[in-house]
């Protein structure tokens, strides 16, 4: 994936979200899917400047991929989740975090 | 690297005629322990909030208490499978269409918070951070304390949930008695002040340890 890395974190998040297998129920593949996202999201740097060029639509699945980089435990990306979560609170609201509450149907 | 804090240069000396038998106990072989004799402004064991540190922390707790804010929406809902029962969904697992996602917000290896919210109950289990086995037993007794005293809290379970060291249960009558939002804030106050509470009562174990120790040993002087 030439977009993960230094030059373009935020284009490579958004491929990443793009192609999350919601769909199924096939762990391997949201395992990989997760790893694709960790690493985009652990390049960010600039999170307000991340979100100006997210769109509103990747806001949820976003979610859910925070709630699985802080069930890791592992420190450096808790910090990095906790951050993004923050921010994506005051920009999405509450009913961001209800919505990937409740979704149980589409997994991440 | 850093300059050592100013309440390191100001440790104070031990009288020169205790026996080294004292500066390095026997029963305890890590290399830590010979500290445990020095004044507690110098025991780098005792936690003090780096600015680094108090941010996580922050961004921690915030992340509970909008995470709680979003999955304290509870009401009533009697037992489907036995009539005229009412009980805590999220204790029971019974039905999964009652029951939400899971959610496990972990600061760092140490510390997490699991959020396992219901229809009309949600569940928070605590495992707050004990760095050696000092606070290991202070955090045990402490919050076993505690939760024996769980009828006077309501909120407070009576045991922790396997894997964690102390759990919150609140149902739908809790919400109709009691504000949400004083809720959460008992809640995230709690968290605060359990870290505060631990690191007193290991401070006050070290110095009782070194008043002891020191009035025992003035007979052999």
């Amino acid at each position: 994936m030439c977009g993960t890395g230094r030059s373009k974190p935020v284009e490579a998040l958004k491929t990443a979200l793009e192609g999350s297998p919601l769909k199924t129920r096939d762990e391997r593949c949201k395992s990989a899917n997760w790893i694709v996202v960790h690493r985009a999201m652990m390049a960010i740097r600039d999170i307000d400047g991340m979100f100006n060029s997210l769109d509103t639509e990747y806001y949820d699945i976003l979610m859910k991929y925070l709630y699985r980089g802080l069930s890791t435990g592992d420190r450096p990306t808790c910090d990095q989740c906790l951050k993004i979560h923050e921010k994506l609170t005051e920009r999405a609201g509450l009913g961001c975090i209800l919505r990937s509450l409740a979704d149980t149907v589409n997994t991440v | 690297s850093r300059p050592p804090p100013a309440s390191r240069l100001r440790r104070r000396r031990l009288p020169l005629s205790l026996p080294h038998e004292l500066r390095q106990p026997a029963a305890t072989p890590r290399s830590r322990s010979t500290r445990s004799l020095l004044s507690p402004s110098a025991d780098p064991r005792v936690r003090r909030p780096s600015v680094a540190m108090a941010n996580t922390l922050r961004l921690y707790l915030t992340c509970i208490r909008n995470t709680l804010e979003a999955a304290m929406c509870l009401q009533n809902f009697p037992c489907q499978e036995v009539e005229r029962h009412n009980k805590p969904e999220v204790e029971l697992k019974t039905s999964s269409e009652l029951l939400l996602n899971p959610v496990l917000i972990c600061r760092n290896e140490a510390e997490k918070c699991l959020v396992e919210t219901s229809i009309n109950s949600i569940r928070i289990s605590l495992k707050v951070k004990q760095a050696d086995e000092l606070e290991n037993i202070l955090a045990k007794k402490f919050l076993r304390f505690l939760s024996m005293r769980a009828e006077a809290f309501q909120v407070l379970r009576r045991k922790p949930v396997q894997g964690y060291d102390i759990s919150f249960l609140i149902t739908n009558y809790h919400c109709e008695d009691m504000h949400k939002h004083k809720l959460i804030d008992f809640i995230v106050q709690f968290m605060e002040d359990i870290d505060k509470e631990i690191s007193e009562l290991k401070l006050s174990v070290n110095t009782r340890g070194r008043l002891v120790a020191t009035e025992f040993l003035k007979q052999f002087i």
